[in-house]
Order: structure tokens, then C-alpha cells, then sequence
């Protein structure tokens, strides 16, 4: 019986996983927000689905996906979407603006208490406070970006959310009207009236008024979509060479005025808005199930991938394998007081899965964004944590004790935790600059060194266990320690060895694309450093310069080296690695390198203090 | 005296000076990274690296804060190379490590020779504009110009250094006369009289010939910002044996030379960035600029250009974009930038002579570390089995040691596809081709190992001599394939080919050693593989 308990977990945790990949269902009188956010636009250089910069948008306003409303129930990212795109007035009501920042909320002459949670504001609320905030902006605009202060961050953050918001509603239909699909369609009919007024307006001569003036009107309103709106979801026609010759709505309702007909999907989006707010499920249904049937015929490919995509948003495998992370080092944890064979082995198959669960999802961002795994910070981040849970599972199959596993764990949560903090700011799955665009180098170079840095932490994390064990516990024994060493040299050398190959295949890469082999830029430093510090505990081993706790805490000091390479250097704001980093990240930063500073304080008091203290010596003493 | 030298040695040659210097060296990078917030990449590589002390000003006083990077690369040099000369014994189980730390000391020294001896300059080009020589990004000259003959301009050259010794004369038997710095200003900005800024407080100008007179000079503070340069200033006196020809105003902000007649001869007078002419000329002929639909970031930029050369030799035309510079003339040129609305291009210009040494010196250092860690493997595979007495039921070292020798072999083709690709057509289709199957193999090879499968053993053994096969086919074909291999990239692909067919055949080899008749029935010892292989 006990032996199917391993088992029994993989499998709870598989149905967990499982019920992820569930689509909900919409209720079948209520319009298909899910369809609706399944429709593709052309976004930040990539076609994606309205889903997705919902998803985006809501975790850059508000550090979070849904929208919950004051009596408890929750607005789903499609549905949210929808309302900004199609029902303004009820959008402005929602409150997702997230104002931490006291005097900002002062300025906006605002309470925390009117917001929900404290901390979020609907756009109405804000209305009468934005000419203050855009007076603020225009002061802070000049000052650079690194030297500003936390309250001038906040304006800067919140006016560009705001217009943001603004943007997104000036997307799909003419912003404050009533009814535009009556709008519309009156333009169309009364097209040849209202030029012919406003022809002779401008030529002085007596004419139509009030046809006039609604022409004008309109045309500005188009206008201004033309020039703001954040989404090209207009797809282009079949003459059209160029896949991601998309447009504007406003560009498409503009051209009216030459070819007299409003253009079929501008047309189809104020039907959408009408139906919406009007919450006519079948009729909204049909226009965007049909409009998915006309992208599709030309987009079909495309549309494989943003279908895919808001499935893969749904699911969301990261926020799952957080789940999974902890519980594996929960019963690994256990498995050092009772049942080590049972429980450590659940550990280990849970492991196991949310290493299975993380390539999976790593893989789908692979072919949804059609490059290698590391392109920008956050992937960094899923594949830092990636890397290190495939090495404990290869660890704990060759010292089966339950360590791997809990570090593996730790790494694992704490990595999709960093990951999912990075995502703050906005789309994940960007397109690359220019300068970084080499398929090539950033399969070898990027992947490798990413790798170096995966078993910097994996080697720093073993030896902080070997630490807290040692220090609290009376764990430690001699087997145990002896286990964590091994672990940690071994770990060590792989380290060593991919960061320094990965650092010379970075200068060959400089080499090639801008002629100097090294360039001293800050992250090409960071990487320096690492090789330079795990070369140095390897030389103190062979030189036998430190006891084992000593190297213990070198493999600690490791921790502190590696996320000043991986995000210090972007604190700095310079060179041709700066991706750009909020200051709630330094703080954090500085939190964490404490934290190992405390570890390494442990790891020098005197042996005998430790509760392990004795124990960590084997029989024969070396 | 004798105790004294042992003494001296064995200070370094210790690993104490070794682990320490490893240590001063990362806290170096580290604060010179630390610093480029506030300086330019270029004045910290001056401050820190290219330095033996590292000095900071402090109210005024240069105060020594560190060891600069000559120091302790240097210390780091001596002892690396006082520690092999003292110990060198060579011995198979140690050559990996030794190769590594030889492929070191050959990277630090091609690093000083690249800081020694690399030039980098910048080469600015209009659409339709036709260059024949760069621009330096930091140093400036004063160039005196005999402009008389109709067909060709004598340069004079004056570096900006002479300019600052304030009254020294400047004499060259090329010169008819003799120029005298009279006021220096490192970073000034020029602007006319009336629309000088209030708000800078202008020097005395002391210029009385050309259009100096009607300028206000305003000394500005040096700027160490990556994206700025430094724009001087000066007021230069000629002197004549008959008297003084008048004090001029030049300036790098001052694009139209100052012209004066002496001696039957027409000069013009002009500070400017410091120039290298090539024997050849580059026309910008058109620059593009794509941006990802509906965004500002940049997709791809690049620039056609046309390279000529007086002789008639060289006329063509050349696509330089990112990461595909030209290479002509010992010179590389690289697409750094654009200005002007997208109708400049700036490429940067670099020559290093030693730009291969980095390359030469990463191959030994790759060897070496898949020798020494290929080996550490092997032996802790064989040990855990034969050392415990145990079965090996669960020999995943021995599946660690050959995945990572398929690893690489899969890494040697992936470079080796990287430069067929470059190639159209059947070079790469075959490559390709190659790839798809090794991957395969490599792949069954890994499952067959975990799961202790019979096959294994002759498959491995297969593998060994197709990578043989490989070899032969990558060394013909870089030498009979023509020009898509260059010199480095060639010896880089049989290289990793030869190392990792070697490393397979090893592998293969060790498992035929080994006795493992039960062991892929999952209940028998590894034979002494430590010895054998020993």
C-alpha cells in the first residue's frame, strides 16, 4: 500500500494540472466573451489575441489578471477587454488603476478608502484629477528616468496607464457615442450630403448646417483613432503582400471618405459594441464567430498560434507550477523526519512533473514567439529555474536523501515567483531589438550562460541547506553532509564550466557583430564575475585554503554574485543589456543579499555552537 | 639570499596569491561597473582596466583607491605562469586542467594586446555621400591645409595634445610658419555673439582674423557620457618670419575651415576629429530602417554601400547590417547607428591585429574543460560502481558522461550548421540533414543508456565510427567547400568535430571495457573502468 503512494501523488498532482487546461464555459444566453477574446489583433509588432492584452494590460495596471468587483464576483480578462473596447462607460466604472503611493493619491484628491482593496481606482474616479496628473507629468517628463524619485515614478506610471487605457478605448469604435453602430451607419447613408455640405462650407457658400457639422464631428473622432488607438485590428485584404500591413479602425473609417462604403470589420466592431451593450448573445455571437471565419481564411496560420496562445494564457502552467513546486518541497522536507523512502520519492515525481510542466510551457512560448527559450528577463527567469530543477532531478537520482528535491523546490517556486513579477510589465512574448536578433547566438550564448547561472544558484542553495540544516537542526550527519559536499563541488564545476563558455561565447558573438571581443559592458562584467567567483572557491578547495563550512559559505556568497549579474547590472541603467527594472526589484535585491549575508554569518560561528555540531563528523574522523 | 629568492617564488607561485587575486580581480569589475553610472564605458576602461593604479578624484586630488586592471592582470599573469612553469609535470589526468589555465594566460595577453594595439573609429555617411577615411569617436587634430594646387590638398596634422601646452611653439619644416597655442579649452561651446547663451559665462576672445571675432567662446565641463563626445575649442596664433599672420579661432563645432593666403600659398586652418585615410572609399548608397508593425522597435537596419578603390581593383556593392559587418583591409566595419532621419548611417571602423588570439585561446580553454570534466565523469561513473562493490543498477554518471559528450557533439554540428547556412543550398539542406539524424541517434542513445538497454553498446560503438566518418567528410569539405569557411571558423569546426569523435570513441570504448554483459540486466559491477582507462 505504501508503496502506491509515490504514485497517488503523481497522479493527484497530473489531475491537478489537468483541471487547468479546462476551458470555462459561458453561460449559453450571455454574448461569448472567450470567442471575443480569441479574435486576433496586431499589436506591438505580432498578431495576438484581444485575450492577451487584456491579460497584459490588467497585470500592468493592477499586478493582477482579473478584475474582481465590489460584490465579490469576478470579470474575467476577456470580459474586462470587452467592456473597454465596446462599452466605455461601463469600463470606466471598473476599478483597476492600482495608487499605492500616498501623496499621488493626495494630488488626485483621493482616500484609499474610496478604492477597492484600498489601492484601486476606476477611471471615473480619477476623471477629475488628470489635468493635475498630466501638469505633474509634463514636470517629471525632462528628469532621467534612473534619477527620479518614487513619487514622480508613480506619476509617470500612472499617466501612462491612463493613456494606455485611453488608447485601448479608441480601438475598435468611435469613443463617446452612444450608439455608434446608429452613428455608422447614419455617416454611410447621409456620406454624399455631408461632403457636399461641408464643400461648401469651405468655399464660404450657403449650405446644410447641421449635415455639416455631424460630418465634421465624426471625421475627427476618426481622426483621433487614427492617430491614438493602441490596437491595428483591421487585417489587411488579400492583395495585400505584407502579413503585418494591419490597420488602424480609425485609418479604415477614414478611407470612407474616398471609397463611400465603411469598411466591413469597423462596420462589424460597431455591431459588436451595439450588441454588447445591449447584451444580445446571438447576435454577438454571429458577428464574431463570422469574423473569426474571415481572418481565418486568409490568417489561419497565425490564428493556430493566437488560439494557442489563449489557451496557454488560460492554463497559465507557471502559476500551476508554483503549486507544484511547494508541495514538493513540502513532502520533501517531510521525508527528512519520517517515511524518507515514500515521501521522498513523492518528492521527487512532483518534481519531476513540474519540471515536465515547465519545459512544456517554455516550449510553447518557444514556438508561439518562433525563437530559443531565453529572449528578454523574464524568460531568463523561467529558464533560471527550469535549469536547476532538471539538475536536482539528476542530484536526487544520484544522492537519493529528499535534499535535491526540496532545493529544486525552493528554486523552482522562487523562480516562477521572480518570473511572474517581471511580467508586471507588460507583454511577455516581445519582439526582439535589432541588435539581439541571432537565432543562433541566442540558442548557444544566451542558453548557456543562462545555464551557468541556474547551477551558481543551485550550488549557493545547496549550501545555504547544508547551512540551516547544520545550524538548527540536528539533520546534518555525517552521510547528509557529506551528500551536500559532493553535491556542491559537482555543482560547482558544471557551473564554472557553462558560465565560461558561455561568457567566451558572448565575446565571440561581440566579436563578430560589433568588432571587440569584450567590451567591459556591465553585463558582460556580471558573467565575468561569476566565472571569476566560482573559479575562486574552486582554487580554495584544490588548495585546500578553507574547511567545509568555509566553502559552504563561498557557494552562498555565490547567491549574492549571481543576481547582482542577472538583475543588479540592469539597476544600472546602462550598456546594451539593460532591459529596465522597477525599484521595488532593488529593494528586493538588497532583501535577498542580506538574507545570505545572515546564511554566511551562520556558516562561521564555531562548529560546536552548531546543533549539528559533532554529528557532521564522520566516524573516522578526516 | 637563496631563502630569500625560494621565498620570493613561492609567493608566486602559491595558490593563496591565486585565490586572492581572483578575488581583487572580481571586486575590480565589480566597482568598475559600479562606476560607468556616472562615467562612459570609455573613461572607466581608462580609470580601471588600462591602469595600474586606479585613482579618484577626490576635491580635486587624485587619491590611489585600488589596484588597477594592468596590476592585477598583470599579478595574475606571473603567477599563472610562475605556478605551470614551477609544477608543470604532464600527466594525461591533469592535461585537461593545463590546457584550460594555457588557453588563460593567452586570453589575458591577447586582452592587453587588443588594449595595446586596436583602433576604433567611426565612419559617418550621408545617402549618396562617398568617404575616404574614418573619424576617431575621441581624439581631435588641427589640421593645416595647403589648398593651392587644384588637384590634390597637402595635409599638415597637429594632435590636440600639442594644443594644450599653452605659448609653445609649434614648428615643422612642412609649415612655412610657426603656430603658437594662445587659449585651450577641452570642451567649449562656440555660438555667435548675439545668441550666446546668458546662462554660460564666456571665455576672452582673443582672435582677430576670420570669423573667430564674431564668436563667443563658453568653456563647458569634460563629459565622460558614452553618448557625448567632447567638442574643443582653442585660439591658435601664426607667426610668420615676417610677423604675426593674426590669432584664428578654431573648433570642432566649426565646420568651415579658416582660410588665409601666405607666401603665394592658399591655407585653411580647421579643428577637427581626428581622420585615417584608407586606400579606398566607401558611398553610402542607400540606408533602411524597418520597425516592427505598429511599434518603434527597431527590426533591422542596415546599409548598402559601394566600396572602391583608386586602382580600379575593388568596385562593389556591400550589405552591412547587424551582426554582418565588412571585412576589407585588415579592417572590420560595423553598422553601429543612424542619424539624420534614416539617412545617415554610422558605421564603427575597427582594426585589431589580435583579434584571433581570443578565438585560438577559447578553443584550447574548451578542450581542455570537456577533457578534464569528461574525465572526472568517467572515473566517478566507474568508481561509484566499482568501488561500492554494488550493482550498478542506477549508473546515471555513465548516462551524465555520455549525454554530455552527445551534447557537444550535437553543439559541434550545430556550429558547423551555422556556417554552412551561410552557404545557399546543399551545404546547409545536408547539414541540416546530418543534424536531424545525429539528434536522433543522440537521442535514442540517451534512452537506451537510462533504461539500460542491450543495444546500446553497439550503437555507441556505431556512432564512434560515423563521427570518424563525419570527421573526414567536415575536413574535406572545409578545404575543397571554398569560401564559406574562413580561416578560424574552419579549424573551429574540425576542431569540435575531431574533439568530440575522439570523445566518442572513448565512451565507446569504455563501455566495451566494461563488463557489462548483466550489466544492462541491471545486476552486474563495472570492471575496473578507473584502471583501464588510467
Amino acid at each position: 500500500m505504501k508503496k502506491l503512494i509515490p504514485l497517488f501523488i503523481l497522479l493527484l498532482g497530473l489531475l491537478y494540472i489537468g483541471s487547468t487546461l479546462r476551458q470555462p464555459e459561458v453561460a449559453a444566453d450571455s454574448p461569448d466573451h472567450l470567442a471575443f477574446g480569441r479574435l486576433p489583433v496586431l499589436v506591438g509588432g505580432r498578431i495576438k489575441p484581444l485575450d492577451t492584452v487584456a491579460r497584459t494590460t490588467l497585470l500592468q495596471f493592477q499586478g493582477r489578471q482579473t478584475v474582481r468587483l465590489a460584490d465579490g464576483t469576478k470579470l474575467a480578462p476577456s470580459q474586462w477587454i470587452a467592456e473597454v473596447l465596446l462599452d466605455e462607460k461601463k469600463a470606466n466604472s471598473r476599478q483597476v488603476f492600482e495608487i499605492v503611493h500616498p501623496d499621488l493619491l493626495a494630488l488626485l484628491k483621493l482616500q484609499d478608502t474610496d478604492g477597492a482593496g484600498k489601492k484601486r481606482f476606476s477611471y471615473d474616479q480619477l476623471a477629475p484629477g488628470l489635468e493635475e496628473l498630466e501638469r505633474q507629468a509634463a514636470i517629471v517628463q525632462p528628469i532621467e528616468a534612473q534619477r527620479r524619485t518614487a513619487f514622480q515614478r508613480a506619476v509617470i506610471a500612472l499617466r501612462d496607464n491612463i493613456s494606455l487605457y485611453v488608447r485601448l478605448q479608441a480601438s475598435l469604435v468611435p469613443p463617446d457615442l452612444p450608439a455608434p453602430l446608429e452613428a455608422l451607419r447614419e455617416f454611410q447613408d447621409n456620406l454624399s450630403t455631408g461632403i457636399a455640405a461641408v464643400r461648401l462650407r469651405q468655399q464660404g457658400q450657403p449650405h446644410n448646417e447641421e449635415a455639416a457639422k455631424r460630418v465634421m464631428e465624426l471625421a475627427s473622432r476618426f481622426d483621433f483613432m487614427a492617430k491614438n488607438a493602441y490596437l491595428m485590428p483591421i487585417p489587411p485584404d488579400d492583395s495585400e503582400k505584407d502579413d503585418a500591413a494591419w490597420q488602424k479602425t480609425g485609418q479604415a473609417l477614414l478611407e470612407t471618405f474616398q471609397t463611400g462604403n465603411i469598411e466591413a470589420h469597423a462596420f462589424s466592431y460597431a455591431g459588436l459594441a451595439y450588441a454588447w451593450r445591449a447584451q444580445k448573445a446571438d447576435e454577438f455571437n454571429t458577428i464574431v464567430n463570422l469574423l473569426q471565419k474571415e481572418i481565418n481564411q486568409r490568417f489561419s496560420a497565425q490564428l493556430v498560434k493566437v488560439n494557442a496562445e489563449q489557451r496557454f494564457k488560460h492554463a497559465a502552467p507557471f502559476y500551476s507550477g508554483m503549486v507544484v513546486f511547494v508541495a514538493s518541497l513540502l513532502l520533501a522536507v517531510f521525508s527528512w523526519l519520517r517515511w524518507p523512502d515514500v515521501l521522498g520519492r513523492s518528492a521527487f515525481n512532483l518534481l519531476a512533473l513540474g519540471f515536465v510542466l515547465m519545459s512544456a510551457g517554455i516550449l510553447t512560448r518557444m514556438w508561439l514567439e518562433g525563437r530559443p527559450p531565453v529572449t528578454n528577463l523574464y524568460s531568463s527567469a523561467l529558464f533560471v529555474a527550469w535549469g536547476s530543477v532538471g539538475l536536482c532531478l539528476i542530484l536526487e537520482k544520484i544522492h537519493p536523501r529528499g535534499l535535491a528535491s526540496a532545493v529544486g523546490g525552493v528554486i523552482g517556486f522562487s523562480g516562477l515567483i521572480i518570473a511572474h513579477h517581471l511580467s508586471l510589465s507588460g507583454d511577455t512574448l516581445e519582439m526582439m531589438r535589432a541588435v539581439l536578433d541571432s537565432n543562433f547566438w541566442l540558442a548557444t550564448h544566451v542558453v548557456i550562460i543562462t545555464i551557468g547561472y541556474s547551477a551558481t544558484y543551485l550550488a549557493g542553495f545547496l549550501a545555504a541547506l547544508y547551512i540551516l540544516r547544520g545550524a538548527f537542526t540536528r539533520g546534518l550527519d555525517a552521510d547528509t553532509a557529506g551528500a551536500i559536499e559532493r553535491m556542491v563541488y559537482g555543482v560547482i564545476c558544471f557551473a564554472t564550466l557553462f558560465s565560461l563558455v558561455g561568457t567566451i561565447l558572448g565575446g565571440i558573438w561581440a566579436d563578430q557583430s560589433w568588432g571587440r571581443f569584450w567590451g567591459w559592458d556591465p553585463k558582460e562584467n556580471g558573467a565575468l564575475i561569476i566565472v571569476l567567483w566560482n573559479a575562486l572557491i574552486l582554487h580554495v578547495r584544490w588548495g585546500k585554503l578553507a574547511g567545509i563550512r568555509g566553502l559552504m559559505a563561498l557557494a552562498v556568497f555565490g547567491n549574492i554574485v549571481t543576481s547582482w549579474s542577472w538583475f543588479g547590472t540592469n539597476l544600472l541603467g546602462v550598456g546594451l543589456h539593460s532591459y529596465g527594472f522597477t525599484d521595488r526589484g532593488f529593494w528586493a535585491l538588497v532583501f535577498f543579499a542580506a538574507s545570505q549575508l545572515v546564511l554566511i554569518g551562520l556558516a562561521v560561528i564555531p562548529r560546536l555552537r552548531w546543533r549539528s555540531g559533532a554529528l557532521t563528523l564522520p566516524a573516522a574522523s578526516r | 639570499m637563496r631563502e630569500l629568492y625560494r621565498e620570493f617564488v613561492r609567493f608566486f607561485v602559491s595558490l593563496q596569491l591565486t585565490v586572492a587575486l581572483l578575488a581583487l580581480s572580481a571586486l575590480l569589475v565589480f566597482l568598475a561597473t559600479i562606476d560607468q553610472v556616472h562615467l562612459g564605458i570609455w573613461a572607466v576602461q581608462e580609470k580601471w582596466f588600462k591602469s595600474f593604479i586606479v585613482l579618484q578624484d577626490f576635491k580635486g586630488f587624485p587619491i590611489p583607491i585600488f589596484p588597477g586592471g594592468y596590476f592585477i592582470g598583470g599579478l595574475l599573469l606571473l603567477n599563472l605562469v610562475a605556478a605551470h612553469a614551477k609544477r608543470f609535470v604532464f600527466t594525461w589526468k591533469k592535461a585537461g586542467i593545463q590546457l584550460v589555465h594555457f588557453g588563460l594566460i593567452l586570453l589575458l595577453l591577447g586582452e592587453l594586446f587588443t588594449g595595446l594595439f586596436q583602433e576604433e573609429y567611426q565612419m559617418r555617411l550621408d545617402e549618396g555621400q562617398t568617404r575616404n577615411y574614418s573619424e576617431s569617436w575621441r581624439y581631435n587634430e588641427l589640421a593645416v591645409v595647403d589648398t593651392t594646387s587644384p588637384s590634390e590638398d597637402v595635409m599638415t596634422v597637429i594632435p590636440e595634445k600639442r594644443l594644450a601646452r599653452l605659448g609653445a611653439e609649434i614648428t615643422t619644416p612642412a609649415l612655412p610658419f610657426r603656430i603658437i597655442p594662445r587659449a585651450y579649452y577641452p570642451n567649449a561651446a562656440i555660438s555667435t555673439k548675439e545668441q550666446a547663451p546668458p546662462m554660460l559665462k564666456a571665455a576672452e576672445n582673443t582672435s582677430n582674423r576670420g570669423l573667430g571675432p564674431r564668436f563667443s567662446i563658453a568653456p563647458l565641463a569634460m563629459t565622460y557620457k558614452h553618448d557625448q563626445r567632447n567638442l574643443p575649442a582653442a585660439l591658435v596664433e601664426i607667426v610668420s618670419p615676417e610677423g604675426s599672420l593674426g590669432v584664428f579661432l578654431v573648433s570642432t563645432m566649426l565646420v568651415e575651415p579658416e582660410r588665409f593666403s601666405y607666401a603665394g600659398r592658399e591655407w585653411s586652418l580647421s579643428l577637427r576629429f581626428e581622420r585615417a585615410y584608407k586606400p579606398y572609399a566607401l558611398t553610402l548608397l542607400d540606408f533602411t530602417h524597418d520597425r516592427y508593425a505598429g511599434t518603434d522597435i527597431p527590426k533591422n537596419f542596415s546599409s548598402r554601400v559601394r566600396l572602391t578603390t583608386p586602382d580600379g581593383v575593388n568596385d562593389r556593392e556591400v550589405l552591412i547590417f547587424m551582426n554582418n559587418p565588412l571585412r576589407h583591409d585588415g579592417m572590420t566595419f560595423y553598422q553601429a547607428g543612424f542619424d539624420n532621419n534614416d539617412r545617415t548611417t554610422v558605421l564603427q571602423v575597427v582594426r585589431n591585429p589580435s583579434w584571433v588570439i581570443p578565438y585560438i585561446s577559447c578553443l584550447l580553454m574548451a578542450v581542455g574543460l570537456f577533457w578534464q570534466f569528461g574525465w572526472h565523469l568517467l572515473l566517478f561513473t566507474a568508481r561509484r560502481g566499482s568501488d561500492l562493490g554494488q550493482p550498478v543498477a542506477t549508473a546515471p554518471g555513465a548516462v551524465v558522461a555520455a549525454g554530455l559528450v552527445l551534447a557537444l557533439r550535437l553543439m559541434a554540428g550545430l556550429v558547423g550548421l551555422w556556417v554552412t547556412a551561410s552557404a545557399d543550398g546543399t551545404p546547409a539542406t545536408i547539414g541540416l540533414a546530418v543534424l536531424l539524424a545525429e539528434f536522433v541517434l543522440c537521442g535514442a542513445l540517451l534512452v537506451g543508456l537510462a533504461a539500460r538497454r542491450a543495444w546500446t553498446r553497439p550503437l555507441l560503438a556505431f556512432y564512434a565510427w560515423v563521427s570518424l566518418a563525419l570527421l573526414g567528410g567536415v575536413i574535406a569539405y572545409g578545404f575543397l567547400g571554398g569560401d564559406i569557411y574562413d580561416a578560424i571558423l574552419r579549424w573551429i569546426v574540425i576542431g569540435l568535430h575531431a574533439l568530440t569523435a575522439a570523445a566518442l570513441l572513448a565512451l565507446a570504448r569504455a563501455f566495451a571495457r566494461v563488463d557489462v554483459s548483466d550489466w544492462f540486466s541491471s545486476r552486474a559491477t563495472v570492471v575496473q573502468t578507473s584502471q583501464a582507462s588510467a
